[in-house]
């Protein structure tokens, strides 16, 4: 029998689609990075390019005050609250993982409830809760004892980032200590170790490479905000980094070579880092233990110290999801801030106009439309580049390095490389502009569930249905992807997730007629509607604590437990 | 060198409640506890351990108590050394600071450290890699450092949690045997808890077989294969063919008769006639041959399945509607439908009560 020559196998040459594919995610995730360095490369009357002049530009405003003054300024807010994430988040895994603390798998549920919020909500809440004068724990406060907590300040705005960021840490860590199990720690035991001694010398050391990757993570996510910062710091009179390439790519005139000067210098702060977390990664994967299924990691007794130890669990809860919620329903059901609260100023006048309003109607079926529109194309793409990595190709694993390169690229410079890109065309300021940004941010995502999924699944599996006369197309959508379900479900509900309160591209690419709930919810603190953002805010946080909950419910999924946390812009 | 006693210990693990069990181990002596999985041999050794605590009864090392109810003396004041099944070596420490980690704790000067790990890891035929990574070792290698680090404390007891099992076949054979050979010259009391009848037959001078968290049985190896007490510990000792069968002639030996009327006759005696009882005959027990049947205990059985093992050939034989298995050593060609004659010694006869 002879083959014809399209049945045969064809060699080392990649198949077209390949190509293709290939095209369409550098497209997508290397494109907008660099928009921004050929912005930078613009000679000043955008006509030509003039690598000298660029260096030159960049230089000057290097050695600027104003972005020194930035820099500084980040750079010392990513390492307080990295600083204070760490204790508070290691404290608290430990709490739930190595102690014998009532209710342990309650309070893991409440204190990754942050996560699966938006950062930018919180800090609403804690505007709500905390203004010198009207805020609602400083009007307490001052009717006993006076004096005031100021949120609109640089140590108020690290005050939300740690209550935000700490269960990162926490998540990191205890997914660390679920790794190592117990056998490693008993065999300390047995060595005549104690049981503090263990924990500081055993579990400790072997969960240092994941907590020092989710310390770095931290930093980076932190430096990387530019929305809470610019808020406050344009009260508070100061300036991050990525909010004054913000405030560069916005001005009238908008000045692009200085906003891509700033976000070069994040990129590579953010590089740098992810190389440091990838190393940490390392470490941590080269400490794992082989894990014996029965063996559970024995409990500290906390004895006389348990009262304690609740009044720190309790305590990050109420700061961190209870006092915020509570506030925020509060302040989106008063017409307006006052230093007194009384029934009179109560109303559902937010929430009526919210639904009456065609604006804000466009702005909820947009955020719906996008969420979804994202999430099936970042788990759709994500499933096949995962399945062609397996195929070991040098394309192949090319494309695959492409896809997950948004994880070292902060939203702000993608939404800036699309806003250079898209300026003065039919796609400005579009809903699909913004498509193109969320999938260019969460493809990475859909590939990670994607591998999660194909990782589970037997290669005999797809083996037998070669053989059975499947081409890898009806294997992925016969064998593969019933099989995938579950994981596809994860990274779709969790792209979607990050879609609803991304906050990071969108301000820069978002026109009149493409607003997102995320986006008018930052709009009106901006202009000081701080009721009207609470309720909008209420609404985005319902939409996705169902999400979560629907995936808890339907699948069994911890949304929280998987790859995405945070959000970076 | 202790001895180790459970008085009615009992415990819980799960939904598995153990106990109340007596065993006394005595100084130098190495036990295995035997059993399926679940059957609590692991929780029993984590209670002598000191990882999890005893509901009732109590457990005694030299004659002192160290787990009662409510009251557990840490593992770390044992002076117990234990190999787990993974072996937990930890990997941010070097191979010699695995070892030297229960030391230091002891606050031994830095000379005698250096001197202790080297003679442990000579012990276990690993000298020359103290320094070395222990992510850079193979399986068998880390098995052997987990075993040097529980020996370099000089513990009074050793236990040993399925240390084999995750190993590959021929460097568990290695280890299982530098494992005994180890145990006997170090003299030290050991308990070893395994699922593997070869590997507690090698290993144990008594084994101790559990089932359901209570002790089925106790003795030698040797007493364990040969005179089970129950149709449970002769199926876990070895492949058995086990036959209802009833008693119809009692004196010093004693004649049974199978269902379809075939009569054995045992060297085994004490039953009364009528009792009906387990007819127990190793496979390895029943000789076959061409020869035409004389006497008792020889019958004309037909080849239904014959299969080639290398050392044996192992066959599945019909007499009448019951089924034989036998083994034949050296393994020689027996087509499938030949008929040949199979005679088992009264000796090789076990009869087994029915509780």
């Amino acid at each position: 029998m002879r083959l014809s020559p399209r049945q045969m196998t064809r060699g080392r040459v990649p198949p077209l689609a390949d190509f293709l594919l290939f095209g369409v995610v550098a497209s997508l995730t290397a494109g907008p990075p660099l928009v921004v360095i050929a912005t930078q490369l613009r000679t000043a009357d955008g006509q030509g390019w003039s690598l000298r002049q660029g260096l030159g530009a960049m230089l000057h405003l290097l050695t600027s005050a104003e972005f020194l003054h930035a820099l500084l300024t980040t750079l010392t807010l990513g390492c307080v609250v990295t600083a204070f994430c760490l204790p508070i988040g290691v404290g608290l895994a430990l709490l739930v993982g190595r102690t014998d603390i009532a209710g342990s798998k309650r309070w893991d549920g409440l204190i990754t409830l942050p996560l699966s919020t938006s950062p930018f909500t919180l800090l609403v809440a804690w505007i709500a809760l905390a203004s010198p004068r009207t805020g609602f724990l400083n009007m307490a406060r001052s009717a006993v004892a006076g004096g005031a907590f100021d949120i609109w300040s640089l140590s108020g705005l690290a005050f939300v980032l740690i209550l935000a960021l700490s269960p990162v840490v926490y998540l990191f860590t205890a997914d660390a200590l679920r790794g190592i199990g117990g056998a490693a720690e008993e065999a300390a035991r047995m060595s005549g170790a104690s049981p503090l001694y263990v924990l500081r010398h055993i579990t400790l050391k072997l969960c240092a490479g994941m907590i020092a990757a989710s310390g770095l993570l931290v930093f980076l996510l932190t430096i990387e905000f530019y929305t809470m910062p610019g808020l406050i710091g344009d009260e508070a009179g100061f300036t991050t980094l990525p909010w004054l390439a913000v405030q560069n790519a916005t001005s009238a005139p908008p000045h692009p070579a200085q906003a891509a000067s700033c976000a070069i210098i994040l990129l590579g702060i953010s590089a740098l880092v992810c190389a440091l977390q990838q190393r940490a990664l390392r470490l941590a994967r080269s400490h794992a233990l082989p894990h014996s299924a029965d063996t559970e990691a024995q409990r500290l007794k906390l004895g006389r110290l348990r009262p304690l130890a609740q009044a720190g669990l309790g305590g990050f809860v109420l700061l961190a999801c209870l006092l915020p919620f509570l506030a925020l329903l509060l302040s989106s059901l008063l017409r307006q801030s006052s230093v007194h609260l009384s029934i009179s100023l109560l109303t559902a006048g937010h929430y009526l106009s919210l639904l009456t309003t065609p604006a804000m109607r466009a702005a909820l079926l947009h955020t719906v439309l996008l969420a979804v529109i994202t999430g099936l194309a970042c788990a759709g793409l994500g499933l096949l580049i995962a399945q062609i990595e397996q195929r070991a190709a040098r394309l192949t694993r090319l494309i695959a390095i492409m896809a997950l390169l948004p994880l070292a690229i902060p939203g702000l410079v993608i939404g800036l490389g699309l806003q250079r890109a898209a300026s003065e065309t039919a796609w400005q300021g579009s809903l699909a502009v913004l498509a193109i940004a969320m999938i260019a941010r969460f493809l990475p995502f859909g590939v990670l569930a994607g591998r999660f999924g194909l990782a589970r699944l037997h290669p005999s599996h797809a083996e037998a249905a070669r053989l059975s006369g499947a081409s890898a197309l009806t294997t992925l959508r016969l064998i593969h992807a019933p099989l995938l379900a579950r994981s596809l479900t994860a990274g779709l509900l969790l792209v979607m997730l990050n879609t609803l309160r991304e906050l990071a591209a969108a301000p820069l690419l978002a026109g009149p007629d493409s607003q997102t709930l995320a986006m008018l919810v930052w709009h009106h603190m901006q202009i000081g509607d701080e009721q009207f953002a609470g309720s909008l805010a209420v609404v985005q946080t319902g939409m996705m604590i169902s999400i979560v909950l629907l995936a808890r419910a339907l699948a069994r999924i911890r949304l929280d437990r998987r790859f995405g946390v945070g959000e970076r812009g | 060198m202790s001895q180790i006693i459970l008085e009615a210990m009992q415990a819980q693990r799960g939904s598995l409640a153990i106990g109340p069990l007596d065993l006394q181990i005595e100084s130098g002596e190495c036990v295995v506890l035997l059993g399926p999985s679940g059957c609590g041999k692991t929780s029993t050794l984590r209670c002598i351990a000191g990882l999890d605590p005893v509901t009732a009864g109590r457990i005694l090392l030299d004659g002192k108590p160290i787990s009662v109810p409510g009251e557990t003396l840490p593992p770390e004041r044992r002076q117990m050394g234990m190999v787990f099944q993974s072996h937990t070596l930890w990997p941010h420490l070097s191979v010699f600071d695995n070892l030297a980690f229960g030391l230091r704790l002891q606050k031994l000067p830095e000379a005698d450290i250096q001197t202790r790990v080297a003679a442990s890891l000579d012990l276990v035929g690993l000298d020359g890699i103290a320094h070395s990574s222990v992510q850079a070792l193979s399986g068998g290698q880390r098995q052997r450092v987990a075993l040097a680090r529980a020996v370099v404390l000089r513990p009074r007891v050793l236990l040993f949690d399925e240390p084999l099992s995750d190993l590959d076949a021929p460097t568990r054979a290695q280890l299982g045997s530098d494992l005994q050979r180890l145990q006997r010259r170090l003299g030290i009391t050991t308990l070893h808890v395994t699922h593997d009848r070869h590997e507690a037959m090698a290993m144990a001078d008594r084994i101790v077989l559990l089932r359901d968290g209570q002790i089925e049985q106790t003795g030698t190896p040797r007493q364990l294969y040969r005179t089970p007490a129950s149709r449970f510990a002769a199926g876990f000792a070895g492949l058995a063919n086990i036959l209802p069968a009833t008693i119809i002639e009692a004196s010093e030996t004693t004649t049974v008769k199978l269902g379809n009327g075939v009569f054995f006759t045992s060297s085994q005696g004490g039953f009364d006639i009528g009792e009906t009882v387990d007819l127990l005959i190793r496979p390895e027990e029943i000789a076959v041959s061409l020869a035409e049947p004389q006497g008792a205990n020889q019958y004309r059985a037909t080849v239904e399945t014959s299969l080639f093992l290398g050392n044996i050939a192992d066959l599945v034989l019909a007499l009448g509607d019951i089924r034989l298995r036998a083994q034949i050593s050296p393994a020689r060609d027996v087509e499938p439908g030949r008929v040949v004659t199979i005679s088992v010694e009264p000796e090789s006869i076990v009869l087994l009560r029915i509780f």
